[in-house]
């Protein structure tokens, strides 16, 4: 079963995620803000992390430099979303290696196949 | 009974009046403060039920909402019968309307036209509708606010009365409606009508044509004019910056001359951003009457626009400034340019001076200047 870490302030919007993504067949953990994610990265190991770039205590980007930094996740795949979509934050997340930058109000149908395409496991009914 | 104890009353009566008229003011005062607090104690009580209740339901609306809308929309239409219960009461039903709303905030495509269609099938919109009749403007603004948020279409001439309400909230919704049920040319009305409108209302706007992929670039011309208020100058020029469009540039460049300071620097930065290449030989030219503020940002901004023409009048501006920003701006100008300006910053790491090498290395230094 893979395992996707979102890290999402709102709990409105995490909630709908984690919902959508456990029916997908996923283990999901949440953390709603940047110094959870930190502590759930040093713990477990993911296969995908869904962040957003403007998070409390530790910010999106300073998630994707310590996923490129540390050894142990150099196969932790990460999507963001945002409803910033001007293009340096774009930019900026595409260079620290996130791999899928998506605005909202998002289409869940684009998420998924997003998730999907990054995990690209047969584990995940498509 | 103590109170009237004949002993108390007969002392009461034999009490001097100044005493008499303290003893009344501190027992209307402790009597005042009792009533207050015990008001308070009340108010708490009541909210903190209402809280556990409005979550209770909350949690119910969620789970109903989230099986309906996203787990199972590949299913048939939505069964409206499991959502009637929420009519019941206005407090649930408002709840319903705030879920829903959040809905439509995160999701577009499919989830947000079920919950449209969910909003339509229970009658909500007619509710909205009414409530747009209301005494209140607190009411009438929230029925307008959520009409907008739904998607749900109002007749124009009820919107420009709306237009000329009191309060200012039901003319900010009144403006984004008809922004938003104008498709072509929606700005022009703004323009004429040239009130300002609230940094709230700008972003509103701007969320409008951002995330609408539908819809065209609005005509800016009308809004870039000079005469207009400063507010909607403002927003077009935000605008001129997102949709890059280049027959908006002459619109942009006669704002350059603009008296207000803050939308002028406002202009330059869009010139920018909208890559402007015939700008350039204005801004050089508007160089020497500008503040130094400005000037900072004409150098950016030639920076930015990026031919190999202004290299010399930005390397003069690096080596004749006594201004640290200015040096700081030029050099950063320059290093933009990198690909027309090698030879000058050769020439200018090689000179004697050691403000303007340091300046220099600084702006070299991705780590430092983050260009």
């Amino acid at each position: 079963m893979k395992k996707i870490l979102l890290v999402v302030e709102d709990l409105f919007f995490s909630t709908v995620l984690r919902a959508v993504l456990e029916k997908e067949g996923c283990l999901v953990d949440c953390a709603a803000n940047g110094k959870e994610a930190y502590a759930c990265l040093e713990t477990k190991t993911y296969d995908l992390v869904v962040a957003r770039p403007l998070l409390t205590y530790h910010n999106g980007y300073e998630l994707l430099n310590k996923i490129n930094q540390d050894t142990e996740l150099t196969n932790t795949r990460v999507m963001m979303i945002s409803p910033v979509s001007n293009t340096e934050s774009i930019s900026q997340c595409l260079r620290l290696g996130a791999e899928v930058y998506l605005k909202w109000p998002i289409v869940m149908n684009d998420f998924l196949v997003s998730v999907r395409s990054l995990l690209s496991d047969k584990q995940i009914a498509a | 009974m103590i109170l009237l104890h004949p002993l108390l009353l007969y002392s009461w009566t034999h009490l001097p009046l100044p005493v008499r008229i303290c003893l009344i003011i501190s027992v209307i005062s402790i009597g005042g403060i009792l009533f207050a607090l015990f008001n308070i104690l009340i108010h708490r009580y009541v909210l903190a039920i209402l809280q556990r209740k409005n979550k209770t339901d909350c949690d119910e609306i969620n789970r109903d909402l989230l099986a309906a809308m996203v787990l199972e929309s590949t299913g048939p239409a939505t069964d409206v019968s499991l959502f009637e219960k929420f009519l019941a009461s206005k407090r649930t039903r408002c709840l319903l309307v705030g879920e829903m709303i959040a809905y439509r905030n995160y999701f577009s495509g499919k989830i947000a036209t079920r919950v449209c269609g969910l909003y339509l099938a229970l009658g909500l919109d007619r509710i909205a509708r009414q409530n747009l009749r209301a005494r209140s403007w607190a009411t009438r603004a929230s029925a307008l606010s959520e009409l907008f948020r739904m998607d749900v279409p109002l007749d124009n001439s009820l919107l420009h009365v709306f237009l000329y309400d009191k309060n200012k909230y039901i003319r900010e919704y009144a403006r984004l409606f008809l922004i938003k049920q104008s498709p072509s040319d929606p700005l022009r009305f703004l323009a004429e009508e040239n009130q300002p409108i609230s940094h709230w209302e700008e972003t509103e706007i701007f969320h409008l044509f951002e995330h609408d992929d539908q819809r065209k670039a609005p005509a800016l011309n009308t809004l870039l004019s000079i005469s207009n208020h400063t507010s909607l100058i403002s927003l077009g020029l935000k605008l001129a910056a997102f949709f890059k469009e280049q027959e908006d540039i002459p619109a942009v460049l006669a704002l350059v001359q603009i008296p207000d300071t803050r939308l002028r620097i406002e202009a330059i930065r869009t010139l920018a951003k909208m890559e402007a290449h015939g700008a350039e030989e204005t801004l050089v030219k508007q160089y020497d009457q500008e503040t130094p503020e400005v000037q900072a940002t004409i150098l950016s901004t030639l920076g930015r626009i990026g031919s190999a023409g202004v290299v010399n009048f930005i390397e003069r501006q690096f080596n004749e400034s006594s201004s640290f920003e200015i040096k700081k701006h030029a050099s950063d100008a320059i290093i933009l340019l990198s690909k027309y300006s090698k030879a000058a910053i050769d020439r200018l790491l090689a000179s004697t001076e050691t403000l303007n090498r340091t300046i220099l290395n600084h702006s070299l230094n991705p780590l430092i200047n983050g260009l």
